[in-house]
């Protein structure tokens, strides 16, 4: 089910920030369940630089629904990786251009 | 961003743009701001909506830690302006930050964990009794 819905960044770019990411102060590893925040919905993205569909995410990498918004979902490690590692999934991560269409995870448009 | 509240200021750190703020609330919590009462004495607080801490209470124990702890946490509705506003105006009228510890009482290299370190904001995220 979750290989079929498409994704959406804000912006061209996947590079983690502050908020994106814990680092486990033991280990130094980005701990997963939090990552970069994409959405399922591409719509309302335009003030932000628009809508990137996202395209071959690695196996290293998951995403899972976060937060209030079902629509919202984060690219988190899918196991514990140093910051680089995970900084370097997410630069492979290819993101393509994407106008604004309603919901392009809904078949009947 | 700085915000000047009634009773204080509440200071975001510098990557904290309106993309981060419309991403902060759809992710359900937020990191790296300071509330800086009239005095000048800082303390750093840690926002949380209760989906979300429930979500990450959830992956935490996955990982075999069953909770969830962040110095100055505070639960609010959503993690918007307007909710974490009222919220600090409200918990400084009742003197809620003296019961922290301001940045200043922190100790920058207080946490002997191997390979132990600070989060991207500075703050640590775990903190050890010594």
């Amino acid at each position: 089910m979750m290989g079929t819905i498409k994704f959406f960044r804000v912006g061209g770019s996947l590079a983690p920030r502050p908020n994106d990411i814990k680092i486990d102060p033991r280990t130094g590893l980005v701990r997963p369940g939090r990552g970069v925040s994409v959405q399922s919905v591409p719509d309302g993205l335009e003030r932000f630089g628009g809508a990137f569909e996202l395209s071959d995410i690695l196996p290293s990498l998951t995403v899972v629904q976060t937060g209030r918004n079902p629509n919202h979902y984060e690219v988190c490690p899918a196991n514990p990786m140093t910051p680089a590692d995970y900084s370097d999934a997410l630069a492979s991560t290819h993101l393509i251009p994407t106008p604004p269409s309603g919901d392009a995870n809904d078949p009947s448009t | 961003m700085t915000l000047q509240l009634d009773t204080c200021r509440l200071v975001f750190p510098e990557w904290y743009d309106e993309r981060a703020e419309y991403e902060a609330e759809q992710k359900g919590w937020l990191q790296g701001v300071r509330v800086e009462l009239p005095d000048g004495e800082q303390y750093s607080v840690h926002f949380y909506d209760l989906v979300r801490l429930g979500q990450d209470l959830d992956e935490e124990a996955k990982w075999d830690r069953p909770f969830v702890a962040e110095p100055g946490l505070i639960v609010v509705p959503a993690v918007s302006r307007e909710a974490i506003t009222s919220a600090v105006n409200r918990l400084a009228i009742t003197d809620y930050f003296r019961h922290l510890r301001s940045e200043a009482e922190i100790r920058p290299l207080g946490y002997p964990l191997a390979g132990g370190s600070r989060n991207a904001t500075g703050t640590p995220t775990e903190s050890v009794a010594t």
